[in-house]
């Protein structure tokens, strides 16, 4: 029985090893970065005009979609007594009618342009592109070790009137902007 | 017989039922502190970040290139697909892109940080001069193909920049210190300081010397390469969109090889020779926002000094301008434009009679305007890139290099694209100006005179164009969920490329004698020109597959051909053999990227070269092994062995210099680095 049981296991490996192939990935590093920008929303306080009581929060995707369906789970949860909708959106116009805006890697190319174009608009930016929250972006979420975590410029969070809560800067890689310094 | 299918259907869920599932709401309840905690268990690779780029490019993260264990930018480079990297010796390259490997690769861009390292002289980079703290580089972009109409001259078949970090990135020290098997060690430092509200500088110092090559028969000592290189970088405070960066570097490095020579007698020697390279530089960019799009201006000097043992030296000054401008999109239009200027003041100092210039002094100048209109045709599915770039040389003509591209995204996997670029390489002083007197050629029995002496020299009516590329690309990119897999197709049509030809006035009696014995012999001058034409064709394949969380596996192949024109002349079609037998015509590679957990990794390389006509360089497979441990927070600790199991092998023989063969032995290293 224990050799059957063996001879079932490697037949598994070897099956999983060949699925892999083709199979969808494993819970990976875009799941973990949904999670985060639900946890942003939860820690991050906007302008009482641009995000009035009771309003839905608009979290948006600028560029190619990494995450695979799960931006999209997250529509209809509820964060801090409010509703999350998502949407995909093309344009920096549409951008700017978002609360979260994540910009993809796809944009890196205008990545300037965009947070220029972001800049002092009560819009909070997210992305992964190397050296995000350093390029003046809101925070920059960084995969090191194996581990998914995140750099806050709050200075720019500052020009676009957002505020983050004490625990959400602890837990930051690295502050730009404060007297704190990056680490 | 069904209990076996349940067992095999209930085991996964067993073993593994207690994974998070993709869009498992759970995850999402996880609150900061969890997430922070969390393991990854496949990380995407950030090379995708430019998939949404209709062209064949590879982007090397901080840590590809950490993990390839690679000392060197060359090294960092050999898995790429359509790359061909052979080492000729120590600290001697050849990097060819599709194919024309040398000394001197002379159709491909090499930037760092946005400053030319491409050298006017030569047209080519000495890679032996090139010293770079690969622990602060941010990543290395290689765009194959025409880059001209961004880029600008000589990007014909390729465009590699080296991008640093930024100094907001590297705050702190950071010591990496080597050592070889050999005991040939280097010692890299840098310290990072935080300005406030004023940004952040960076110091670094980096020194030390390569180990060498060997003999055909193992023995040591042709070849040895050592020097520092020490600079700075300043960045502005992270806080605005408008950003600035102020750096430089100096560097010198003295390498030094055999060199094969031929006398008029005809006996061999191997002759010593010594470089030394001198280099400084500074460079300033500044971004900001103008009429709502964003701008960059950018300037660079940069020196460069070439001592060729007692036998001459290069100077190179450059001054260069550039300013880009990104308009905001205009309906489905994205527009970006820029100009450029460059001022090279080049001399040669010939100090032996085997080489002259003229003229020995050269102030070129260089100035080019290009645009790019990004279309987008159908949202999210069909665009359409049209450009060029107009670029006028003192030392060629005026040349438009003009580019279409356009790019089919069905879906948020695949993505299909196909362009047509044109692109120019510029001569270079060497092939503009030098006379070479470079061999002897031995007459049939019976001939008056039992020898000519050979030497190359510019055509009397060469109107020095430049040369031409008109490249057409197929590619196709595949996301994989944590994967990627691309193909390009590529087909090269290249003219007015510089090359050799039997001056047709025939044998010349020199009115000085010769600086080699028997010194009267009549010679016979080969005219430079743009006399030939090429094809190549070819494939480039890449994967990299996420097998389980813990390994993940990349491959690349190349397979591809080089004709170039034949004609009745001996003369031009030997230079065409050696070109297109230049570079191997199929190449591979495979690596095994294992986490073991605990901060541990295990990293196999294995590549397949195919057999190098030129030099008569035999296929070769080397496998390198890299094991690295973080020790600590502050501690890395990697073993790394090159060529595993082969004692010595063969990889390139210069082309230019016509350098000693050399072999590349089995090496060992240990590194230490350490962050505080």
């Amino acid at each position: 029985m224990i050799r059957h049981l063996c001879r079932h296991v490697l037949a598994l490996i070897i099956g999983l090893a060949g699925s892999s192939l083709m199979a969808a990935p494993q819970p990976g590093e875009y799941q973990i970065k949904a999670a985060y920008l639900i946890n942003f929303a939860r820690y991050m306080e906007w302008p009482a005009g641009r995000l009035p009581a009771g309003a839905v929060l608009r979290l948006c995707l600028l560029g190619r979609d990494p995450f695979g369906g799960s931006l999209l789970a997250l529509e209809g949860r509820p964060v801090q007594g409010r509703e999350v909708r998502f949407r995909q959106v093309d344009s920096l116009d549409q951008a700017l009618e978002c609360h979260i805006v994540f910009v993809s890697g796809s944009e890196e190319r205008r990545l300037g342009l965009i947070l220029r174009g972001l800049s002092g608009r009560g819009v909070l930016s997210v992305s992964d592109i190397e050296g995000f929250a350093e390029a003046g972006g809101g925070i920059g979420m960084v995969t090191e070790d194996d581990r998914v975590r995140f750099d806050i410029n709050q200075a720019a969070l500052t020009r676009d009137g957002l505020r983050a809560s004490s625990q959400l800067l602890r837990l930051g890689r690295q502050v730009f902007g404060t007297e704190r310094g990056p680490r | 017989m069904t209990s076996r299918f349940a067992l095999l259907l209930v085991a996964p869920a067993l073993c593994w039922g207690t994974a998070a599932h993709a869009d498992d709401p759970s995850l999402a309840d996880l609150s900061l502190e969890e997430l922070v905690r969390l393991d990854v268990s496949a990380v995407s690779r950030k090379a995708q970040k430019l998939s949404d780029t209709p062209a064949a490019v590879t982007v090397l993260s901080a840590a590809d290139i950490r993990r390839s264990g690679a000392r060197s930018v060359p090294e960092a480079l050999r898995e790429v697909p359509g790359v061909i990297v052979s080492q000729i010796g120590s600290g001697r390259w050849s990097v060819g892109v599709r194919g024309w490997g040398g000394r001197f690769s002379n159709k491909l861009l090499v930037q760092i940080d946005g400053r030319s390292v491409y050298s006017p002289l030569f047209s080519g980079v000495f890679w032996e001069a090139l010293d770079v703290v690969l622990a602060d580089v941010e990543r290395i972009e290689v765009i194959r193909g025409p880059g001209a109409s961004l880029w600008g001259a000589n990007a014909v078949n390729g465009v590699i920049n080296i991008v640093t970090r930024k100094a907001t990135a590297t705050v702190g020290t950071l010591v990496s210190a080597d050592v070889d098997n050999g005991g040939h060690a280097s010692l890299a430092v840098r310290q990072g300081v935080d300005l406030g509200d004023a940004g952040a500088l960076r110091v670094f110092a980096k020194g030390g010397e390569l180990g060498g090559s060997r003999t055909r028969e193992g023995g040591g000592g042709p070849d040895y390469n050592r020097g520092w290189v020490a600079g700075f970088r300043m960045d502005g405070a992270g806080s605005g969109v408008d950003a600035w960066t102020l750096q430089g570097s100096s560097n010198r490095r003295t390498s030094g090889e055999n060199i094969t020579t031929n006398s008029l007698t005809g006996e061999q020697a191997a002759l010593p020779l010594d470089f030394v390279f001198e280099s400084t530089n500074l460079l300033g960019r500044y971004n900001w926002g103008l009429a709502g799009g964003e701008a960059s201006v950018q300037a660079y000097v940069d020196q460069q000094l070439a001592n060729v043992g007692t036998y001459g030296k290069g100077t190179v000054n450059t001054a260069d301008l550039d300013f880009q401008h990104r308009l905001v999109p205009y309906g489905v239009h994205e527009i970006m434009w820029g100009l450029g200027g460059r001022l090279v003041q080049t001399e040669i100092v010939a100090a032996s009679p085997v080489l002259s210039i003229s003229p020995p002094r050269r102030n070129s100048r260089v100035f080019s305007a290009f645009v790019q209109d990004e279309i987008t045709l159908v949202p999210q599915t069909w665009k359409l890139t049209l450009g060029g770039r107009f670029e006028y040389s003192s030392l060629s003509r005026f040349e438009p290099q003009p580019t279409a591209r356009l790019m089919w995204t069905p879906n948020m996997e695949d993505s299909l694209w196909a362009s047509w670029s044109r692109a120019a390489r510029t001569p270079s002083i060497g092939e503009s100006d030098a006379t070479i007197l470079f061999g002897s050629q031995p007459l049939p029995p019976g001939s008056p005179i039992p020898m000519v002496a050979l030497a190359s020299r510019p055509g009397a009516s060469w109107s020095r164009r430049a040369e031409r590329v008109d490249t057409v690309e197929l590619g196709y990119r595949r996301n994989l969920g944590n994967g990627s897999l691309e193909a390009v197709l590529f087909h090269s049509d290249y003219h007015r490329l510089i090359s050799e030809q039997t001056d047709p006035n025939g044998l010349v009696f020199p009115t000085s004698p010769l600086p080699v014995e028997p010194f009267t012999v009549p010679i016979q001058y080969l005219q430079r020109g743009n006399q030939s034409a090429a094809r190549s064709y070819g494939v480039e394949l890449g994967v990299d597959l996420p097998v389980t969380s813990a390994l993940r596996l990349q491959a690349s192949y190349t397979l591809m051909d080089t004709r170039v024109r034949r004609s009745a002349d001996a003369v031009a079609n030997a230079t065409a053999r050696e070109r297109e037998e230049s570079a191997p015509q199929h190449w591979g590679s495979l690596r095994m990227a294992m986490n073991l957990g605990r901060g541990q990794e295990i990293d196999v390389a294995a590549r397949r070269v195919g057999t190098i006509g030129t030099g008569d360089v035999p296929a070769y497979t080397a496998v390198d092994f890299r094991y690295a441990w973080r020790v600590s927070r502050y501690f890395d600790l990697y073993f790394v062995a090159l060529n595993l199991f082969d004692p010595l092998h063969l990889e390139y023989v210069s082309n230019f210099f016509p350098g000693q063969p050399v072999y590349q032995p089995r090496t060992a290293f240990l590194q230490g680095v350490w962050r505080f």
